[in-house]
């Protein structure tokens, strides 16, 4: 695969929201369009979100980084944090069927990355969480 | 994101989203749309078949005013969701908290009585 692109951020949701229109707009220039780009999106909004709560509530400081890589058949997105240990990919207390007076977004993010992309990968690496998530090109 | 209402004469709320509801789609209409549904204590019906994008801070915006609205003794419809959009909703089980079907006249139904 090639890697594309590269961003770096402080996790503050303000930079996600940039990073987001700019990924967009590179999954475009490569090509990637329909369920493939939504589902990259997705997992980028998910993750990012989660590393910036989680990075509010530590006492821990560092960067994220987002990573897009491509072949003629995937796209995949790598988002890495340095804050503490979490897997993604370890099951989602997320209730697709729990009706409306029960119903919180706990989860749901997670669950989503799980089932919408073909591919969720999770290793900690030199004390940084690393996240790989890939799709078939539509 | 855009939002936009249809007025109506039969005291349901008709609403329309239209375009990313990503992190900054988001905040362009969350305090819009809260105030165009929940507020108003009326059945609501959504149009979404403009919405292109959508995860679960979005479906966070819908099931609030769902259940809002439930709490007055209301309800709320999704219509006209398509492709990735009515894929992600329906992997998140939103459909079995919120009625989601095809039609306009469908989601008036749904929400009337």
């Amino acid at each position: 695969m090639i890697r594309s692109a590269e961003w770096r951020i402080e996790p503050d949701i303000g930079a996600l929201a940039d990073v987001q229109g700019q990924l967009g707009g590179h999954l475009d220039e490569i090509g990637v369009a329909g369920t493939a780009s939504f589902v990259i999106n997705l997992v980028y909004e998910e993750i990012g979100r989660n590393i910036v709560e989680h990075a509010a509530a530590g006492a821990l400081a560092g960067h994220v980084a987002i990573v897009v890589e491509h072949d003629p058949e995937s796209v995949a997105i790598i988002i890495e944090d340095p804050f503490d240990p979490f897997d993604p990919t370890q099951g989602s207390e997320h209730d697709p069927t729990a009706p409306l007076e029960e119903r919180s977004t706990r989860g749901m993010g997670m669950h989503l990355v799980q089932d919408m992309a073909d591919e969720v990968s999770y290793e900690r690496v030199e004390g940084r969480n690393r996240l790989r998530a890939s799709v078939k090109r539509s | 994101m855009e939002l936009t209402e249809t007025p109506r004469d039969d005291g349901i709320t008709q609403v329309a989203l239209a375009g990313k509801l990503d992190i900054a789609g988001l905040h362009d209409v969350d305090v819009r749309f809260h105030g165009l549904t929940a507020a108003k204590k009326q059945p609501a019906i959504v149009d979404m078949s403009s919405v292109d994008f959508i995860a679960s801070l979005g479906m966070g915006m819908l099931i609030s005013c769902a259940q809002s609205l439930q709490r007055s003794g209301n309800k709320m419809a999704l219509y006209a969701t398509t492709g990735d959009a009515d894929k992600a909703l329906r992997s998140a089980g939103i459909d079995q908290a919120i009625p989601m079907v095809a039609t306009e006249a469908e989601a008036v139904s749904a929400v009337s009585g």
